[in-house]
């Protein structure tokens, strides 16, 4: 199935009443005349522009017997890329666009894919293009320097921050390049690693700290004595390091080479430690510790993941770092393909806390809460109680949130609706939820009084404050992100020509800013969108631009009730997490394809969609319970086979 | 020695708030000039260096644009903080870029700001801004004769996501530096980071760690070895990945080998790194405090011929940056003031915040007059090309992009004009003109169909 097509059509059926019901269009009726309108100019037998002719097509059964072109037809509509906005070509109306995918849809089916070969070379060849051997990110280099050394120092803090592609994150190889500030940085943060663990000179030994105690000797575990040379000690320490750095059993020549770097400074008559440090060095900048490597076979064709690529696949979505002893110790007996062993490891690894950082990674990103506090934050003269510690902690509360459903095995609608949140002093002052003393974060039972307001996502400080401007809420801004994170529907760019609204939500010629925005949104050009994105806001505008509660806005009184074009009515947060209860459907499709994409780390495909299919069976047999999710994603063959094309 | 050399730093969500704020340097250093020898020996020039300096969300152009073309023109509101250095610099209209005209929004027109090419309209598979950047083909080929080839600096951190809105990756509006189509070039946002990057990192005590330079450099001669069998390993896909990875080595390499080299350049800069101050450790969080300790950072890197060649972006594209008490009259965040949907009090607060960008311009070209190089000053021997991506914000219109280029190339530009082109004359053509002032001489650039005219005397 083709999924945001699919979702789009829906929502767009749903807004548009002046598209006819797709049972009543005919392909020459109604479609192909559009067809001659817009694409044939340029899409005929004389320009077959981007090699293709859809003059051919002129009756259903001949779409039916190339579907894929239309799926791309489809596609490109719908992204607005065709008919192009440049040059001379014709625009369609929206409802032309709308009747155009509605046909196709209705016509062509979603259901599509023949998910029973999903793991042949025809499917599989989809995914080439792809860079699936990507480097760390910044946040995966901190955690898997803490569980290489043992210390939690964040070296990779000097570090550039990531962009991302795919489904919009940083885990998309594609997305993640190599420029000589990061061999600058990799070189000087090896040296801060190093510098606690193995630090030039002579220290105090007793007053070392025993954690970093623990490090050293994990790192030294072979000193060089009367039996052994220091050459030797010095192969043995960095075999053991390489094995954990690299994530596999490293080759007797790889570990040669970084003996050499020792061997070269011993004849500089450096010490052993300072020795081994430079060896050690070598391979905290070696790609092989750097990148999640994944070699490919010589022969062309789908093939299974080998233990070790599989390791760090699996932990660096759950941890975002480098697999642990047991993940080892299962690829070394080459048993961790088995699936029986991935679901027991799945379920063990969500109960280890470093699966936390699927909050803090999957769920800052998800959420778009990343800049919270950033060059946007709110004003400070309007909002002085908006501080860094107060961003922190509302960014901390969703992520931890995230953290907290995933881990923990609970609903994934607990995310649209839950009675508990996590909370400190400061933010539990913030929402006027009494009893919560200290700075440190922890879950909350939301108290009945706030039931009407927090609970769920929407409530979060975080969300509310990233969709404000400055110096007024944004009902469009927030129906916007209610839209594509939780719905996962599209929203085309506005239109050049708008009218204008403030900056700032005063009455202006005795109509409130909601009114003005009403206004606003009944011209022709914007209604088709604005309908289904900013009620979603309105029903949010009882929090203001950094998440407080509010009853009135420059004096009136709260107008939070939304009306979406499928007729369903909804006043406040509470009766809007209760729609968007009854649109459970979308929002876990938009959730198994976002989770999705971050663990494969690429943009998604047709063939993906079976994947996300068996996720939603799974989850819906399950109560939604969010281990299922995991699983289903880890067992995939996406996630388990790869394409080998050298 | 104590327990707090074993330094052990915790987790920080936030940047420190009580960071001291440092003096704007090179206001705290000009005495130095004085100290300074003339620089250049007989026979030999400067040499000309070349910056670009990017502002987010476009202009507005009515506020913009002299009505006057050619030597007798009056500044418009948002160009008036460049009265006094009106002789300096060149006005340019009616330039363009033909290649931003398709794909909605900002991103395909400020990731080819630099490369004038079409960018590839993409959440993340085949990202490509469609050709290298001018400033890094200029440090391809010019590279060699300063330690850096080229700095890349900006304010804010890399945006992660994407726009489904429009179809792009947010990570194209945070790069105008491409080594190569599909390459971004990673910037430095901190002015100490920008600092170390130039003279060398140092320890925690503050002193040059250069003594491991030699170690380095063999672990780098490692490290390509070692990426070159890893590479025979894996897919054409993932091998290009590894190919970055190895060119970013080998540019990291070359960097060592210069702090080694003798350098016989003929030209002696008037300053050296000893005299300077190291930057403080925090990022300042006063916006305007961060945007021109980083300028500083970039006259400083001429200043000492560290490198020639440099970009700057005063904020990723479609920034919402609050600029309530930055500029007075101003309520609101950037981007949705420059959506002013031709509303009077927006479109004031928009050309604001264009003239506050024009007033940092100007404070860069006023410390790059006070230093002398020989008879010229550094101004002198720039070209510093100031502009935006868009001559409209609200409309996201591509056309007559607001441009100013300041400085004289040494001697070859005459600047105190307006030149006006064409409306539709390819932008290209003026980086082709650069290009050639700087001494790469290519016959073209991105679309450029010749030099632009009336640059010169």
């Amino acid at each position: 199935m083709r999924l945001s097509p699919s979702l789009i059509l829906f929502l767009i059926i749903a807004s548009q009443s002046t598209a006819a019901p797709t049972t009543q269009v005919s392909f020459e009726g109604q479609i192909r005349p559009l067809l001659g309108t817009y694409c044939l100019s340029c899409h005929g037998p004389e320009k077959k522009k981007g090699d293709l002719d859809l003059s051919p097509f002129n009756n259903t059964a001949k779409v039916l017997a190339d579907k894929d072109v239309w799926y791309d037809v489809a596609s490109r509509l719908e992204n607005h890329d065709m008919p192009p906005k440049k040059g001379k070509a014709k625009q369609p109306t929206d409802q032309e666009r709308a009747l155009l995918l509605s046909w196709i849809g209705a016509t062509v089916g979603h259901d599509q894919v023949d998910c029973s070969k999903i793991a042949t070379d025809e499917t599989q060849r989809f995914y080439r293009g792809h860079v699936m051997s990507r480097r760390l990110t910044r946040a995966e280099y901190n955690n898997t320097i803490r569980d290489l050394i043992g210390l939690d120092i964040h070296p990779g803090n000097i570090l550039p921050e990531d962009g991302a592609g795919g489904e919009g994150f940083d885990t998309v190889g594609d997305s993640l390049f190599i420029s000589a500030i990061q061999i600058e940085k990799y070189l000087q943060a090896a040296d801060q690693v190093l510098d606690v663990v193995v630090p030039d000179g002579t220290r105090g030994q007793g007053e070392m700290p025993p954690e970093i105690a623990e490090a050293r000797k994990r790192i030294l575990q072979s000193l060089p004595d009367k039996n052994t040379k220091p050459s030797a000690a010095a192969k043995t320490n960095l075999t053991n390091f390489a094995r954990r750095a690299f994530r596999r059993p490293p080759q007797p020549t790889e570990i040669d080479r970084f003996v050499t770097v020792f061997d070269r400074a011993q004849e500089r008559k450096l010490s052993f430690e300072a020795s081994l440090r430079l060896a050690l060095k070598g391979i905290l900048i070696s790609p092989r510790f750097l990148f999640l490597v994944e070699p490919e076979p010589e022969k062309e064709g789908v093939y299974k993941l080998g233990d070790y690529p599989l390791a760090s696949r699996l932990s660096y979505f759950l941890w975002s770092s480098m697999p642990d002893d047991e993940l080892f110790k299962l690829a070394e007996e080459k048993r961790l393909t088995d699936t029986e062993t991935l679901r027991q490891q799945v379920r063990r690894m969500l109960k280890d806390p470093r699966s936390r950082a699927l909050g803090e990674n999957f769920g800052g990103q998800w959420l778009a809460i990343n800049t919270i506090g950033g060059a946007s934050r709110p004003d400070a003269k309007r909002f002085p109680e908006f501080n860094d510690l107060l961003a922190a902690a509302m960014r901390d509360e969703a992520t931890l949130f995230v953290g907290a459903v995933l881990c923990e095995d609970h609903s994934l609608l607990d995310l649209i609706d839950s009675d508990y949140t996590f909370l400190n002093d400061r933010l539990a002052k913030h929402y006027a939820i009494p009893g919560i003393k200290g700075s440190e974060m922890r879950k909350v039972q939301l108290p009945e009084s706030a039931r009407a307001s927090r609970g769920g996502l929407l409530g979060m400080g975080a969300i509310l404050t990233s969709t404000s401007y400055p110096l007024r809420t944004s009902p469009v801004l927030r129906g916007k992100w209610v839209m594509e994170q939780i719905l996962g529907g599209k929203v085309p760019p506005p239109p050049p020509t708008v009218p204008s609204l403030s900056t700032d939500d005063a009455k202006i010629n005795g109509l409130t800013f909601r009114q003005r925005l009403e206004q606003h949104r009944s011209q022709p050009d914007c209604a088709a969108c604005h309908q289904k994105m900013d009620p979603l806001g309105f029903g949010l505008e009882n929090f203001d631009p950094v998440g407080r509660w509010r009853t009135a806005v420059a004096g009136e009184p709260v107008d939070a009730h939304g009306e979406l074009p499928s007729g369903e009515k909804f006043s406040g947060p509470a009766e809007l997490r209760h729609a968007l209860m009854q649109r459970r459907q979308e929002f876990l499709r938009t959730f198994c394809r976002k989770m999705l994409g971050y663990a494969l780390g690429r943009g998604l495909d047709r063939f993906d969609d079976c994947v996300i299919n068996d996720c939603l069976k799974a989850l819906e047999a399950n109560d939604d319970h969010s281990s299922l999710l995991f699983e289903q994603i880890v067992l995939s063959v996406p996630f388990r086979y790869r394409y080998s094309k050298k | 020695m104590g327990r707090g050399n074993w330094h052990l730093s915790r987790r920080t969500f936030l940047r420190g708030t009580a960071s001291a704020i440092a003096l704007p340097l090179l206001d705290a250093m000009t005495p130095l000039r004085a100290l300074a020898a003339p620089a250049t020996q007989p026979g030999f020039a400067a040499p000309v260096r070349m910056a670009f300096l990017y502002f987010p969300n476009g202009a507005w152009t009515d506020a913009w644009v002299p009505k006057a073309a050619g030597a007798d023109y009056e500044l418009p509101f948002s160009l008036a903080p460049l009265q006094k250095a009106k002789d300096d610099i060149t006005v340019l209209s009616g330039l363009d870029k033909a290649a931003s005209h398709e794909g909605d929004g900002h991103y395909a027109k400020t990731a080819n700001f630099l490369t004038g090419a079409h960018v590839n309209k993409t959440t993340g598979k085949d990202i490509s801004a469609g050709g290298i950047s001018i400033d890094q083909l200029a440090a391809q080929r010019n590279g060699d004769a300063t330690p850096l080839p080229s700095l890349e600096v900006g304010i804010d951190p890399v945006v992660s996501g994407i726009d489904s809105n429009v179809g792009y990756t947010r990570l194209y509006a945070s790069y105008i530096s491409w080594r190569g189509p599909g390459i971004p070039v990673a910037r430095e946002i901190g002015p100490r980071a920008v600092f170390d990057r130039l003279f060398g990192p140092k320890d925690a005590q503050g002193r040059p760690t250069t003594s491991t330079r030699a170690d380095d450099r063999s672990l780098l001669d490692l490290a390509l070895e070692d990426a070159t069998d890893l590479r025979k390993k894996l897919g054409r896909d993932d091998q290009l990945k590894v190919d970055e990875y190895l060119e970013a080595v080998r540019a990291v390499e070359k960097r060592v080998d210069f702090a080694s080299k003798a350098r016989n350049t003929g030209w002696k800069p008037s300053t050296t790194p000893k005299d300077i101050a190291r930057p403080a450790a925090e990022i300042p969080h006063d916006y305007q405090e961060h945007v021109r300790l980083m300028m500083d950072m970039l006259v400083l890197a001429f200043w000492t011929d560290s490198t020639r060649i440099a970009s700057f972006m005063f904020a990723n594209d479609v920034s919402g940056r609050n600029f309530t008490g930055i500029v007075d009259g101003v309520h609101g965040g950037h981007h949705h003031i420059s959506h002013h949907e031709n509303d009077a009090a927006k479109i004031e607060q928009y050309r604001l915040i264009n003239r506050w960008h024009v007033q940092q311009f100007a404070h860069v070209l006023e410390k790059m007059r006070n230093i002398k190089e020989g008879e010229k000053t550094l101004l002198d021997n720039s070209m510093i090309l100031f502009g935006s991506s868009m001559s409209d914000g609200n409309r996201h219109d591509p056309a007559n992009l607001p441009l100013i280029l300041a400085g004289r190339a040494g001697g070859a530009l005459n600047p105190g004009r307006h030149v006006a082109s064409p409306n539709g004359t390819p932008l290209c053509n003026l980086y082709l003109s650069m290009l050639n002032r700087i001494g790469v001489n290519v016959p073209r650039f991105g679309d450029s169909t010749g030099k632009l005219a009336g640059l010169e005397a």
